[in-house]
């Protein structure tokens, strides 16, 4: 579970897309919902933002719709690790 | 300005430490640059444009006393202007003015939010005078350099000790500067002062990467 304190958008962004590399790159959009700590509304409109972008898609498993991620948001979340390390290094907030 | 502070056995290696500054002080704007299209925040907006600043000015003392040098080879004259004022001089006074622009930038992106407009206007306004600008560049990069130390101190981590190293080392930078009308020595000082500090963001880089 992720605090939703204060966290930028891009934060929220990859929060979510490391919940589901957690999961094994597969997820159900109640357990985004808990364990991303967001509330529905506002967990959807990242979904929909996150979908723009490329960085997850949507699949059917065993008639249920998952999200899956990308390789476009595996190299995001690649991406926002480098920013994030050298952001901390010079002690400011991403 | 050269001809009168740089030691003879220094010729040259400054005009190299400036354009190795330059490029890893791009390097470490280019991902500011991309911090700041990823978060789209004004901290990682006034770390990209410090730092381009700071590059651009030492970019341009690398081609200024490049330049001079070479004058200075071919024809034995350091100064194009005037004996007293040299392109070096244009040089000089270029990498100063970006360095206080650039420092008053770190110095925004370090302060709270509700000071930041008021900063500009109680930042001290930049003389002609040499020992005055690199007290003022001292004070201001020194505020960074704290920011950083504390940092360091409350994550204790290696790239938080790179970048304190390193602005503690441009600090250092300005005050042997300050310094090298009482002795040319602290000219050569500063310069592995500065070129410590930016291999040391490199590292950072390297290690980020």
């Amino acid at each position: 579970m992720v605090s939703e304190g204060r966290r930028s958008k891009a934060r929220i962004l990859v929060d979510i897309l490391r919940l589901i590399i957690r999961k094994g790159g597969v997820v159900k959009p109640t357990h985004i919902l808990y364990g991303a700590n967001l509330s529905h509304k506002r967990m959807s409109k990242y979904l929909l933002d996150l979908e723009e972008h490329g960085f997850i898609e949507r699949a059917n498993a065993g008639g249920r719709m998952v999200y899956q991620i990308t390789k476009k948001g595996r190299e995001f979340v690649g991406e926002f690790k480098k920013i994030e390390a050298i952001s901390d290094a010079f002690g400011i907030e991403v | 300005m050269l001809e009168l502070s740089v030691p003879g056995h220094f010729y040259g290696f400054d005009t190299g430490i400036y354009l190795i500054s330059a490029i890893i002080g791009f390097a470490i704007s280019y991902y500011a640059y991309r911090a700041y299209k990823l978060t789209d925040s004004d901290t990682h907006k006034y770390l990209f444009s410090a730092f381009s600043i700071l590059s651009a000015g030492l970019l341009t003392m690398c081609i200024t006393s490049a330049y001079s040098y070479a004058l200075w080879f071919t024809t034995g004259e350091m100064s194009i202007f005037s004996p007293l004022f040299g392109i070096d001089d244009i040089g000089m006074w270029v990498h100063f003015l970006a360095s206080f622009i650039a420092y008053a930038m770190l110095i925004m992106m370090y302060a709270p939010k509700k000071y930041r407009d008021k900063l500009l206007i109680l930042l001290p306004i930049a003389s002609n005078n040499f020992i005055y600008f690199n007290v003022i560049l001292f004070f201001m990069i020194s505020y960074v350099a704290f920011r950083s130390i504390a940092n360091y101190l409350t994550t204790r981590k290696r790239n938080a000790m790179l970048v304190m190293v390193s602005f503690v080392l441009i600090a250092l930078y300005h005050l042997f500067l300050m310094f090298m009308p009482f002795y040319r020595g602290f000219y050569a000082f500063a310069h592995i002062s500065l070129i410590v500090g930016f291999l040391s963001l490199l590292y950072m880089l390297i290690k980020v990467e």
